[in-house]
């Protein structure tokens, strides 16, 4: 195998694998501050593909230019989230959190997922995809995907803002504060109430811009939602729950080990890599590759 | 082979042409006639009687003989007062993945039913009066079980007369086997896998679904023959299905006869997001043909899309469904312009039905779409041109009846002559109308085979590979 079919094999298991990181990061933050599970946060990754596919419809924006764009709205829209379905239906049983947030994500992703099935479906959209076209670059000799490497590009740009958000700014050591302990936070004065908010609005604005990349390499369907959620599961385990480097590290494992599983063994066995990362890092590692490091 | 060219014609030759088309017209004016007899369906055959005619047309005199079936009138009501209705059922895929295919193909499913009513219903001897039709249908969702669901009420609830089958091999072939189970004649349409036929109760309006490549395998041979096309290889993708696996595997015995090197298969799933290992591995070999064959037609386009982002450029890239609009549009104009594949029933093709070439283009105005948006649909149209006339062959709608008529007539569709293969063909059922190659140059579509029937030349290598 040529050194150009492994470097197209990597650039596109980094790309997806960074995605897969940064969703994965969103839905760590939310349960660590929170301790809700929300089934629905790959269907905001989902939701990230279809308005970046609405808004360059409607605009005839370019999809590069739409990446200031996805970020806020999606923070405006984990926010509501928080606001109303978590504070509204989640919070009021005290006594079982977990179970009822996973039911009721489950339930919200469901109505999200028909209703944009239904929608997209009448408009004869049932595959959200970007359509980006770049020459590929031709670098001594080496063809470089264009549209892949600008978005691997604008992935670690992302990454690394996020690192600094959460490492050097007062709501990063707040948000670090509460996943740490959400009672000690409390009594030092942060406002968890406020931080939760915050949570599911910096983990939707980092699913819905992973989806409107992904849409712009790739493809989804609305139905993919629990998909992303199960991959950001997958991650969060490998990588340790509520730990940044473990969540991009385990992304990147996850990516590549799914970008050479379909080379070799085909497509349709990609998705199985997940699955079965998943169990033997449960069996071997409970707490992750990072997870003891918290 | 027959090439568009732009030249004039002499006065000797239009008046050549005027004069045969005067007599086509004559002959055509007969048979409508006849067409309106069949749906204004007051009438009852009677002894024929041969009419000629003498036309002049431009100083030049055209004898015509036709043959005319003698009408007898026995009006009895109106359509309101029919004793019952001829019930015709289908499913649709209005929603899911399949919606870019024949999303309405419900709507062009009532527009015939209003029409065929107002022309006057359908003529059924046992009655001795027209009958109105009705067809129920019912949104499969794209869903096997969900398609299966649905026939099984159509059977048993609804009680239809005859049942016209779904979209794609997924969505059929539980379809047919619905039908066979209840005994209710079935056509089948777009959708020609093995397992839909050799049953009772089955036919279908296409040829088997594996010789789809046939045809292009032709034109390779030709091209290569006449005008030194290089096609040595060839690779194949499809969805990991029975109509993609069907066509593939009949392709690669296709390409292997003719010692074309076939360097790779690849088969995927309908949710594929990435295709970058299929890629890779086809950008390895440089194939100089891909062919891609899935029911869901709009992954062709995200394939094609991220292999030219990964700067993967076969000479040719036959997309299984790149005549669909709403492939070509995810594309794009550039990466669409050149791309070849298949078309069903195109209306370039010569062909004429009992209803016509322009009651199909009424119904295409009344849902709302055009032949290249949703060629599959023209498919299951024929469907129901069949299915109109074994009734009114069978003249009852006693199924075992309609049935015998559907093995037994021979008609012609929109899309061609059509039969199905009677036992002890080993696919008792299958129709006769296969695909023909197309490709769009500069957005204009061409019929590329077979000779007599194309409407321009191959442009091989496609602009993309230049």
């Amino acid at each position: 195998m040529s050194v150009e079919t492994h470097l197209t094999i990597i650039l596109g298991g980094l790309l997806l694998g960074g995605l897969y990181g940064l969703i994965a990061l969103g839905l760590t933050m939310v349960f660590g501050v929170s301790r809700i599970l929300n089934v629905a946060h790959g269907d905001f990754v989902v939701l990230g593909s279809i308005f970046g596919l609405l808004i360059t419809t409607f605009s005839g924006l370019d999809p590069f230019l739409i990446i200031p764009i996805i970020p806020p709205l999606f923070f405006a829209v984990g926010v509501l989230f928080e606001k109303t379905m978590v504070k509204r239906v989640i919070m009021r049983n005290t006594e079982n959190t977990l179970a009822v947030s996973i039911l009721a994500t489950l339930a919200f992703a469901m109505i999200v997922e028909d209703i944009s099935f239904f929608g997209l479906g009448q408009a004869g959209l049932n595959y959200v995809s970007l359509r980006v076209f770049l020459q590929p670059i031709n670098i001594l000799g080496f063809i470089i995907p264009t549209t892949r490497f600008i978005s691997l590009i604008a992935l670690v740009l992302l990454a690394i803002s996020t690192r600094i958000i959460i490492q050097s700014t007062t709501f990063g050591r707040r948000l670090r504060a509460t996943i740490q302990d959400r009672e000690l936070a409390e009594v030092v004065g942060v406002n968890v109430s406020r931080m939760s908010a915050l949570s599911f609005g910096f983990g939707a604005a980092l699913a819905g811009i992973s989806g409107l990349f992904l849409a712009m390499i790739t493809s989804l369907t609305p139905f993919q939602g629990l998909h992303f959620t199960v991959i950001a599961l997958t991650v969060v385990i490998l990588g340790g729950l509520g730990s940044f480097i473990g969540s991009l590290v385990g992304g990147l494992v996850i990516g590549l080990a799914e970008a050479y599983t379909a080379f070799y063994m085909g497509t349709n066995w990609a998705r199985v890599v997940a699955i079965l990362v998943m169990i033997a890092v449960l069996v071997v590692r409970p707490s992750g590759i990072f997870g003891g490091r918290r | 082979m027959k090439v568009p060219n732009n030249k004039k014609i002499s006065r000797r030759e239009f008046l050549a042409v005027s004069s045969a088309a005067a007599a086509g017209g004559v002959v055509g004016g007969l048979a409508v006639g006849g067409i309106a007899g069949y749906f204004a369906g007051q009438s009852a055959a009677g002894p024929e009687r041969t009419i000629t005619q003498t036309v002049t047309v431009g100083g030049a005199t055209v004898t015509t003989t036709a043959v005319q079936t003698q009408t007898v009138t026995r009006t009895v009501g109106g359509l309101e007062d029919a004793p019952r209705k001829i019930k015709i059922g289908a499913t649709v895929s209005e929603t899911g993945i399949l919606t870019a295919s024949v999303g309405l193909l419900g709507k062009a499913y009532k527009a015939a039913e209003q029409l065929i009513n107002q022309t006057g219903g359908i003529y059924v001897e046992e009655y001795g009066r027209r009958l109105p039709v009705e067809i129920i249908y019912y949104d499969d969702k794209s869903d096997p079980a969900t398609t299966e669901r649905f026939y099984t009420r159509l059977a048993t609830e609804d009680q239809v007369d005859i049942m016209i089958g779904p979209f794609t091999a997924v969505n059929a072939i539980p379809a047919a086997t619905i039908a066979e189970r209840f005994g209710v004649p079935h056509i089948d349409g777009a959708a020609a896998e093995k397992p839909i036929f050799n049953k009772k109760w089955v036919v279908g309006v296409l040829d088997l679904v594996e010789k789809w490549l046939t045809a292009y395998f032709e034109m390779v041979d030709w091209y290569r023959e006449n005008r030194g096309y290089k096609i040595e290889t060839v690779a194949f993708a499809n969805s990991d299905e029975p109509f993609g696996n069907e066509v593939s595997d009949f392709g690669i015995k296709l390409a292997e006869r003719r010692g074309i090197s076939v360097v790779g298969h690849e088969k995927y799933a309908f949710d594929t997001q990435d295709f970058t290992p299929i890629i890779t591995k086809f950008k390895a070999e440089d194939p100089d043909v891909i062919i891609m064959t899935d029911p869901v037609g709009i992954l062709q386009a995200i394939f094609w899309k991220q292999a030219f982002e990964l700067g993967l450029r076969p000479r040719d890239f036959h997309p299984a469904f790149g005549l669909l609009k709403a492939v070509r549009d995810a594309m794009g104009p550039q990466l669409s312009d050149g791309i070849t594949s298949d078309d069903w029933m195109p209306p370039e093709l010569p062909y004429e039905s009992d209803l016509g070439k322009k009651f199909y283009e009424k119904v295409q105005a009344a849902a709302g779409y055009k032949h290249e948006e949703y060629p599959w649909q023209t498919i299951h149209y024929a469907c129901l041109e069949i299915a109109l006339k074994a009734v009114h062959v069978a003249g009852t709608l006693d199924k075992e009846k309609i049935r015998e008529a559907l093995y037994s007539m021979r008609i012609n569709t929109i899309g061609g002559p059509w039969h199905a293969a009677r036992p002890p063909d080993e696919f008792a059922g299958r129709g006769t109308i296969l695909p023909v190659p197309i490709q769009y140059v500069g957005g204009v579509k061409r019929v590329l085979w077979p000779p007599e029937l194309a409407t321009g030349e191959w442009v091989y290598p496609a602009p993309w590979a230049r």
